[in-house]
């Protein structure tokens, strides 16, 4: 393989005496693809914002061409042809798609003067190399967030970068989409661009990938050629432990009368012209799953009281509310784990405890006072119980990885065993390890006789855990399928507004 | 697999040095800045530490602080209002108008804190329910309540308050003006409450992440609309106190306070967007920025310059919570 472009030896990144990568010695060749694996919290984000000049290590060298890199900045690695994709979008929104694939107008000046056509007709070229069909001059407001995502990975594309980054791209994608994006990436391999891929898809990992490199903890374990490699091996690689005992159906464990716990009757939100109802019961675990733009979100939000709805009732353990906040649901038992743990659920700037607190204040309010005894025991048990790794006082949850933020949103939310938990993508950007923790926890709520309303995005996960799936499409509820109907193929065909066959 | 034999070599400090300079300045910029202020006057003018001056600088503070307190809260939540100093003219004012007109002197000054309730309650329901920013609302409340002072100002024209009115901010315990007593009870209990009290912590959390505090069953609402009363509860008990000090209705009473007021909060580590601040700091920082004041006067710095030195403050320690905040992004 020709010279490494970028080579890392004895990388150690610390946050505050925390560290989150140790020792790393990694490196990557022009013309390939190589891939980095890990559960979250094992260091990949930090050793590509490393990379990317946002982080500066706290010790060892990193090497460009051979040069040794002294400034750590994202201006630097950008002069130096180092082009990352972000994990969250950074589109600008009120802009048209041409002006966000040229944001310094390299195109479309004249004479100092602005050309409108030009700067089409080049963002209308590098639109084709990803077979998207959309207008240029349209405001990125409009499209899709696959698509959105799409446009960002061009704009880094067109910087022409030597080495290019992609933190999970494939994540908000469809699956032409992401047909369309691995054959970029295989032109620009053979262009000799290095591009480094973190994805939680091993499938995709093993397709596309020349090398892997496999970090646990912070720490390097392995770095593989990609031949004769399989998944469970990469796994088991990443994960350190065995996960088969972790699978498994909802509803089987749970002995009691399947009582309907929450249901929802012709809730309808504003502009929508379709009510809809589901009913879920003890020691159940009902999924909804929809295309994007299919509703779910919107009725996730609606069925706890975050979005207003002009009509409908739920009924909570026989209970019916003709109107409801999320306190009120709460203090009735039903919970909610919001879909974007950035955006809702957690205070990123607070350490663990306070987060812990949160949602608890009153019950820990002794004579007026915060009962700090209480909480440090309440902090303790989350922590043991829903395997964060975290230390409670001096860490901002801002730091934690991706799966330890999502395991400390699930312990605020699951303070006390709910009648129903519903939850938004529960296992967004988490790695294969929390994933596997987090279905299991939702299944023992279940066997426990609690009951899960499960809204995720992700096909597979929905097919393991639920026993009743209703599919939704243009803010419909279409079928309810159950038991042996349930099957990859038929959520989709329905989804998707195929026809269905038998 | 390779291994390595390296040196390691510590990596350049730049960026993290920048940082622990910030959060230096976060924490302590307000202690530094009020040492150089005290050590610098105190070498250059015999007469700044002297008891007549610095109990003079408390007692102007005494009267005030009240204002920086409710700005805090609602900093910390993440709102701002701006129309504090009209608040203080009109119930100050109005106040010592219903005293010179004979109405008993606790009559004078409930209706002196309804007042600020009310523009407080107007502040709260318009920014909470019609999601109106609350910067640019309250500047409008800022006006429309300046207007009406004026009006109030313009009925008494020129007269002086009643003797029993002004009497208020003097009367002492123990040969100690009363306010300075109550300010360091208030900033001591507030401070205490704030950091232990467990409903009361519900504003960090609002001013951190509301949705997140919405889904966790605080009462966003009430608490924002809450905050913005108390502001114009407390921003008309220091007018009302104030009035009585200045001892007739002056058309000036209060006029760029909340500039003052926002300057001393920011000062005081309170972030300019939501999730931090301190009572004691903030009131501390107010101390500050009267000594600086004091300083110029002393050195005889021309009043206008002296509001130049004020926006220079203001300026740098937003652009350091802005940095702070940017970096936390």
């Amino acid at each position: 393989m020709a010279a490494p472009i970028l080579e890392m030896r004895g990388i150690t990144k610390r946050f505050g005496s925390v560290p989150a990568i140790e020792d790393i010695a990694f490196e990557a060749a022009p013309g390939e693809v190589h891939a980095i694996l890990g559960e979250n919290g094992a260091g990949k984000s930090t050793l590509v914002k490393i990379i990317c000049g946002q982080y500066a290590p706290s010790k060892g060298q990193l090497f460009f061409d051979g040069k040794m890199v002294e400034t750590f900045s994202p201006h630097h690695a950008r002069q130096l042809g180092i082009a990352m994709v972000q994990q969250e979008l950074s589109v600008f929104d009120h802009l048209t798609v041409a002006e966000n694939l040229f944001p310094d107008h390299r195109f479309a000046r004249r004479g100092g003067w602005f050309s409108e056509r030009r700067l089409h007709s080049a963002a209308a070229e590098a639109c084709a190399q990803l077979n998207l069909e959309i207008d240029v001059g349209l405001p990125v407001s409009a499209l899709t967030p696959g698509q959105k995502q799409l446009i960002e990975i061009l704009r880094c594309v067109n910087a022409n970068p030597r080495v290019l980054i992609l933190d999970e791209p494939t994540s908000g994608l469809n699956s032409r989409e992401g047909g369309a994006l691995v054959a970029l990436l295989k032109t620009l391999r053979a262009n000799a661009v290095s591009i480094l891929y973190i994805s939680h898809r091993i499938p995709e990992v093993l397709a596309l990938s020349d090398r892997i490199t496999i970090l646990r903890d912070g720490r390097k374990r392995e770095t593989l050629v990609n031949r004769r490699l399989s998944e469970d091996m990469l796994i088991s690689l990443m994960v350190g432990r065995d996960l088969t005992g972790l699978r498994g159906k909802s509803g089987i464990g749970f002995q009691g009368v399947k009582s309907p716990a929450f249901e929802a009757k012709g809730l309808r939100g504003p502009g929508q012209h379709h009510a809809v109802s589901l009913a879920v019961s003890r020691g159940q675990i009902v999924g909804v799953f929809g295309l994007e733009g299919s509703g779910t979100f919107e009725l996730s939000q609606m069925l706890v009281g975050l979005l207003p709805r002009r009509s409908g009732t739920i009924e909570i353990e026989g209970r019916v509310l003709s109107s409801w906040t999320p306190r009120g649901l709460n203090e009735l038992g039903v919970t909610f784990l919001h879909a974007n743990r950035k955006e809702a659920g957690l205070y990123l700037n607070l350490d663990v405890s306070e987060n812990a607190a949160a949602p608890r204040l009153s019950e820990l309010s002794r004579w007026g006072l915060l009962d700090r005894g209480a909480l440090a025991e309440i902090v303790a048990g989350s922590i043991m119980k829903f395997g964060i790794k975290a230390r409670p006082r001096d860490q901002r949850v801002r730091h934690l990885s991706g799966g330890n933020q999502q395991k400390l949103m699930l312990s605020l939310a699951l303070k006390k065993a709910p009648v129903c938990f519903v939850v938004n993508e529960p296992t967004r950007g988490v790695d294969v390890g929390s994933k596997a923790e987090i279905h299991h926890l939702l299944r023992d709520l279940a066997a426990d006789g609690g009951s899960v309303l499960l809204f995720s995005s992700e096909l597979p996960e929905m097919i393991s855990l639920a026993s009743i799936i209703f599919v939704m499409r243009d803010g419909k509820l279409l079928s309810r399928l159950e038991g042996e109907e349930i099957t990859e193929e038929r959520v989709m065909a329905y989804a998707a507004g195929a026809r269905a066959d038998g | 697999m390779a291994e390595f034999e390296i040196n390691v070599v510590e990596a350049p400090p730049k960026r993290s040095s920048g940082r622990a300079t910030l959060v230096f300045l976060r924490e302590y910029g307000i202690a530094v800045v009020a040492m150089l202020a005290l050590i610098f006057l105190s070498l250059f003018r015999a007469n700044f530490l002297s008891y007549q001056n610095i109990s003079s600088l408390l007692y102007g503070v005494s009267l005030d602080f009240y204002v920086v307190v409710g700005f805090t809260f609602l900093l910390i939540m993440g709102e701002v209002d701006l129309s504090v100093g009209s608040v203080y003219a009109l119930s100050g004012m109005t106040a010592g108008y219903l005293a010179t007109q004979g109405v008993p002197l606790w009559l004078c000054l409930v209706v002196g804190l309804a007042i600020g309730a009310a523009v407080g309650a107007i502040n709260g329901v318009l920014v909470v329910k019609l999601r109106i920013n609350s910067i640019i609302l309250t500047i409008g409340t800022l006006l429309a309540v300046r207007g009406l002072a004026d009006v109030v100002a313009a009925i008494m024209a020129g007269h002086r308050y009643s003797e029993n009115f002004r009497a208020v901010p003097h009367w002492r315990i123990f040969g100690v003006s009363w306010t300075i007593i109550v300010m360091f009870l208030t900033v001591g209990i507030l401070e205490f409450v704030l950091s232990r009290g467990a409903t009361v912590r519900a504003i960090y959390y609002i001013g951190q992440n509301p949705k997140s505090a919405f889904i966790h069953g605080m009462s966003v609402d009430r608490y924002r609309i809450g905050g913005f009363v108390l502001s114009g509860i407390l921003a008309a008990f220091a007018g009302f106190l104030v009035a009585g000090r200045v001892t007739i209705p002056d058309v000036n009473m209060g006029r760029q306070l909340e500039f003052n007021i926002l300057t001393a909060a920011v000062l005081g580590g309170a972030s300019l967007f939501g999730g931090r601040g301190r009572v004691l700091n903030s009131t501390i920082a107010l101390f500050v920025l009267a000594v600086i004041l004091n300083g110029l006067i002393m050195f005889g710095v021309e009043p206008a310059l002296q509001q130049v030195i004020v926006g220079a403050v203001l300026v740098s320690i937003v652009v350091v919570d802005t940095r702070i905040n940017h970096e936390e992004r």
